[in-house]
């Protein structure tokens, strides 16, 4: 079952608007470019996994990377000490869905096939590396983007439920249900997976 | 409550670790990481300088944002922007700009001395990289880099405010949306809206690129492979290039792409 991730929640509406507010901005002060590179010090990893994980392929991470560093230079002042992961992980959230349908519409375009593996995956090849992150990829872009981005945090960026409330802005039983669920549909997504490939079936 | 125990800890099946395990080492380039810090004005390859121009017949204060590639190109709109310098120009991706002259490299040479300079690093260069046309983008591409495409007049200066840099990724994101519906005149329109209002375009190469894949849409085969043979002049090593190239293939080989 593969579910459209890309309906509009809250956090990407946030972010949204941070894409589309006009922002002539003022020169940064040297403070400013001081946080500036600190953020990209800290967190320029963190965006570009997220992006990765949130489905987009390498190169458009790296597109997309740069657009929530650039929204970021933009709306600095805004970003309140402290919640400078919150905000680009929201921005990724937004540039990732933006990317995906942008990839989508070429996709229908062009013919091209999605960015997807090279044929059905055993069981016994999971143990390649490139074959086990095209079904990650694949298990993830199942997932409904609610639950996407909380096990995107908890499992790979490895956030404690509580940080996770905080980054995405949502109470902490809000985050631990949703994990919950991310979860108990990962795992049936694989193994469902693994019951097809069984099978013999792609 | 405490958290559960992660997949890659054994808080799941074999298959559950192995799957989230096999993205452990993955990581972005260094040259993503160089692509955003000269972006974002960190770089070490963005020069600004303040000069005067008898192009348009007026005193215009104008900065040479220094085209090292097409990122760099980028990074000069927010450089400049954060740098408070008024205007500038921008190497082959700002000269799409309909209020300015076709060869903007021949007109960074005729600028006067730079009257101020922020240099934060190497000093500048400009690269002789051909001009997109901005009006006529189907206009002859045989040679951008020797030949100037014909100009008749020049265009009057916009006086539209300049688009932001979100406002010209809505600009993009609609033109992608009406491709997708198939309202390709409206797209190509939208697109025509960006040339004309972004004064600071740092989406060309994605503009340019989407009006390719327009045309073949279109069915104009000609115009799809006389943009796209452009397009790889100038952004060949772009990730839209792949995209683009068989686009061209396709349109060479008489079938749709």
């Amino acid at each position: 079952m593969i579910r459209n991730p890309t309906s509009g929640h809250w956090d990407e509406m946030h972010a949204a608007a941070a894409l589309r507010e006009p922002h002539e901005a003022a020169a940064p002060p040297a403070t400013g470019e001081a946080r500036l590179r600190a953020m990209l010090d800290e967190h320029f990893d963190f965006v570009w996994r997220s992006l990765r994980r949130l489905g987009l392929p390498e190169h458009a991470a790296d597109d997309g990377a740069q657009r929530v560093f650039v929204v970021a230079s933009r709306r600095l002042a805004d970003i309140e000490p402290g919640s400078e992961r919150a905000f680009l992980f929201r921005t990724a959230t937004h540039v990732a869905s933006s990317e995906r349908r942008t990839l989508a519409r070429r996709r229908e375009v062009l013919g091209e096939p999605p960015d997807s593996g090279e044929g059905a995956t055993r069981p016994d090849e999971l143990l390649d590396q490139r074959r086990a992150r095209e079904l990650l990829e694949q298990v993830l872009a199942s997932l409904p983007l609610e639950l996407r981005t909380v096990l995107v945090l908890f499992e790979f960026e490895e956030l404690s439920i509580d940080e996770i409330a905080e980054t995405i802005g949502i109470p902490r039983g809000t985050a631990a249900s949703r994990l919950r669920r991310a979860r108990e549909e990962f795992s049936a997504a694989l193994a469902r997976w693994k019951a097809r490939s069984l099978r013999g079936e792609p | 409550m405490s958290d559960p125990t992660r997949f890659r800890d054994g808080g799941g099946g074999e298959i559950e670790r192995l799957v989230v395990d096999s993205v452990r080492h993955e990581g972005p380039s260094s040259r993503a990481r160089r692509r955003v810090e000269a972006a974002i004005g960190l770089g070490a390859a963005i020069s600004t300088t303040t000069a005067t121009t008898s192009a348009l017949g007026a005193s215009v204060k104008t900065g040479a944002g220094v085209a090292l590639g097409k990122w760099i190109a980028i990074a000069a709109v927010t450089a400049a922007a954060g740098a408070g310098a008024a205007a500038y120009v921008q190497g082959g991706i700002a000269g799409r700009h309909a209020a300015q002259p076709a060869n903007s490299a021949a007109r960074v040479q005729q600028a006067a001395p730079p009257v101020a300079t922020v240099a934060r690093m190497a000093p500048p260069v400009v690269t002789s990289e051909p001009v997109v046309p901005s009006a006529a983008p189907e206009a002859s591409v045989a040679a951008p880099a020797a030949t100037p495409p014909p100009v008749a007049a020049p265009p009057a200066p916009s006086t539209a405010p300049a688009l932001t840099l979100g406002e010209q990724l809505q600009l993009l994101d609609q033109a992608h949306a009406a491709m997708g519906a198939g309202e390709t005149t409206r797209a190509l329109s939208l697109l025509d809206r960006y040339d004309r209002e972004a004064r600071k375009p740092a989406l060309a190469p994605e503009v340019m690129a989407l009006r390719v894949e327009i045309h073949a849409r279109r069915g104009d085969r000609a115009s799809a492979a006389r943009l796209a043979t452009q397009f790889l002049a100038l952004y060949g090593d772009r990730p839209e290039a792949q995209r683009v190239r068989s686009i061209l293939n396709a349109t060479s080989a008489g079938t749709n792409p």
